[in-house]
């Protein structure tokens, strides 16, 4: 066992060029990855607060009693999805529009009834948040007797949520991607270490080597070359991280980014994992 | 211990070696001989599974190499020593762990490993050279090396091919002694030779090939 991990060690400094330069590469991919996750991480994080500033408004008959209009409301306050329901009786509703209009207040001159509808302003749980929930809630209320007319941000939430969708979907593509570059990356390493030693394999068989004697020193060498990439790419990651978040934060749209760092602290492990991966796909069977 | 069953390998149209028969028993030293081509060293390459036959079969301490498992062969081996015509020795280690590297293989401890190279190394009388890199040495001296890393772990059956085809008449009688004082202990040995000096007045087996067919048996 001692003799393999020599083995391995001799080769990696025998090999250091080709084994750094992999490294680097793969340092790199996984910077890549990094920045994946993290404008995923940040999109996601941006539309998990859309909730708290989105709102429901619910348009009542102007004809409801207020018995009538206090049950439709802990009727609505008891839906699963509701978080609370504020009632806007029409007057108060008015008095809103004519102190939001200010100074164009004239244009209300001459309009002697109160055109506008009693309302509740329904607000959503943010941790129950979906698109869908919403949208078979807003079902639900559109069918009921108090029920006037509903207004919400559809082509907003619509926008959000395929907006998120795609991000996901590009966020996954790349990762995938990385992950093979990163594998493919490994195994040619691998293979061109292998073919280096292809008359010193062709002995070790001969003198009764098994496949594992064989492989064992590969697979250590290629664990090696991924974890010292996941270093590679912690290094990188971070300074990625610095430059955005800690650089960044005065600078609107960027300003608001963050990332959990302990996740770079993976990168080794997912390097080490690959490099091994890579290592089992290069060597393929050993064949006596 | 060795059974060759109607064996015949076959490149490219041309038999290497063609319908041998031939058995060889356990503790026994035999030699085979031929011109260069006869197919010595295919005969010898089939015992060790480095070819497979195209018809026949060889059973070999119990294993038939036509049947055996592509992972059982290192297990084969393993009750193999041989002393390859190339000798097959690694330019990037020491004779020390050239030799030892036979040994490692099959998961000796690394203390036992130095007693067995340092004895193994005595017996072909260079234990001057264990700190030497092969292609420092001469041809004789690589060949020795060759022989002490096949006998390192006292196998059950020793193939020689050409083992003296690099030595003087006085170190070639000498390698000659070494391995009678193994065989002796009980190691079964094939030796491929066209030397005929080597088994003159041995009183051993020596069978004879020709274009790849066994074309005789005489005693030395
Ligand atoms: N790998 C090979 N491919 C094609 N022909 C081969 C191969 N090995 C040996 N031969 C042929 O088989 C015949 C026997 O070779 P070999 O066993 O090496 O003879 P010897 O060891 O008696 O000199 C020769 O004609 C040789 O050219
Ligand atoms: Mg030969």
């Amino acid at each position: 066992m001692m003799y393999l991990l020599g083995l391995a060690i001799k080769s990696i400094l025998r090999e250091k060029w080709i084994n750094l330069l992999t490294s680097i590469t793969i340092g790199f991919s996984l910077l890549i990855l990094s920045m994946t996750i993290f404008t995923v991480y940040n999109i996601e994080g941006v539309s998990d607060k859309l909730p708290e500033k989105f709102t429901i408004m619910v348009y009542l008959k102007d004809d409801l009693s207020s018995d009538e209009i206090i049950k439709a409301q802990s009727q609505v306050e008891g839906k699963e999805l509701v978080k609370e329901v504020l009632y806007i009786s029409k007057e108060k509703a008015f008095s809103e529009l004519k102190s939001n209009l200010k100074g164009s207040a004239f244009v209300l001159e001459g309009i002697e009834d109160n055109p506008l509808s009693p309302s509740f302003e329904v607000k959503i749980k943010k941790e129950l948040f979906s698109v869908e929930k919403v949208e078979s809630l807003i079902d639900i209320l559109q069918d009921e007797p108090y029920v006037e007319d509903i207004d919400y941000g559809r082509g907003f939430l619509d926008f959000v949520h395929s907006f998120r969708t795609a991000m996901r979907a590009v966020g996954i593509f790349f990762t995938l991607l990385i992950v093979f570059a990163i594998i493919f990356v490994i195994y040619s390493t691998v293979k061109i270490l292998f073919y280096r030693r292809k008359d010193e394999i062709e002995t070790y068989k001969l003198l009764g080597a098994t496949a594992g004697f064989i492989r064992a020193p590969f697979l250590i060498e290629g664990g090696v070359i991924g974890f010292l990439g996941g270093l590679f790419g912690i290094a990188e990651s971070y300074a990625f991280y610095y430059v955005i978040v800690r650089l960044g934060h005065n600078i609107p749209l960027i300003g608001f980014m963050d990332f959990p760092v302990q996740f770079f602290a993976v990168l080794p492990v997912v390097g080490l994992m690959l490099g091994l991966f890579g290592t089992i796909f290069a060597l393929g069977r050993i064949r006596f | 211990m060795i059974t060759f069953s109607n064996i015949s390998k076959i490149y490219e149209n041309h038999a290497a070696v063609k319908d041998i028969n031939l058995q060889i028993n356990k503790g026994e030293l035999v030699f085979v001989t031929g011109a260069s081509g006869a197919g010595k060293t295919t005969l010898l390459k089939l015992v060790y599974v480095a070819e497979k036959p195209d018809t026949g079969s060889i059973v070999i301490a119990g294993y038939n190499t036509s049947t055996l498992k592509e992972k059982s062969i290192p297990f084969l081996r393993r009750n193999i020593g041989v002393v390859f015509q190339d000798f097959k020795l690694l330019s990037n280690k020491t004779v020390y762990d050239n030799i030892a590297l036979a040994l490692r293989i099959r998961g000796v401890q690394e203390g036992e490993i130095k007693n067995r190279v340092s004895n193994a190394l005595k017996l072909v009388n260079l234990r001057h050279r264990s700190e030497s890199y092969p292609l420092t040495l001469s041809g004789g001296e690589q060949q020795r090396v060759t022989i002490a890393r096949a006998i390192v772990d006292e196998p059950t059956v020793l193939l020689a091919d050409e083992p003296t085809g690099n030595l003087d008449s006085g170190n070639a009688r000498s390698i000659m002694d070494i391995f009678r004082e193994i065989n002796a202990k009980g190691t079964t040995i094939m030796i491929a030779t066209h030397n005929h000096d080597l088994f003159r007045n041995t009183g051993l087996r020596v069978v004879q090939l020709e274009e790849g067919r066994l074309i005789g048996e005489t005693v030395g």
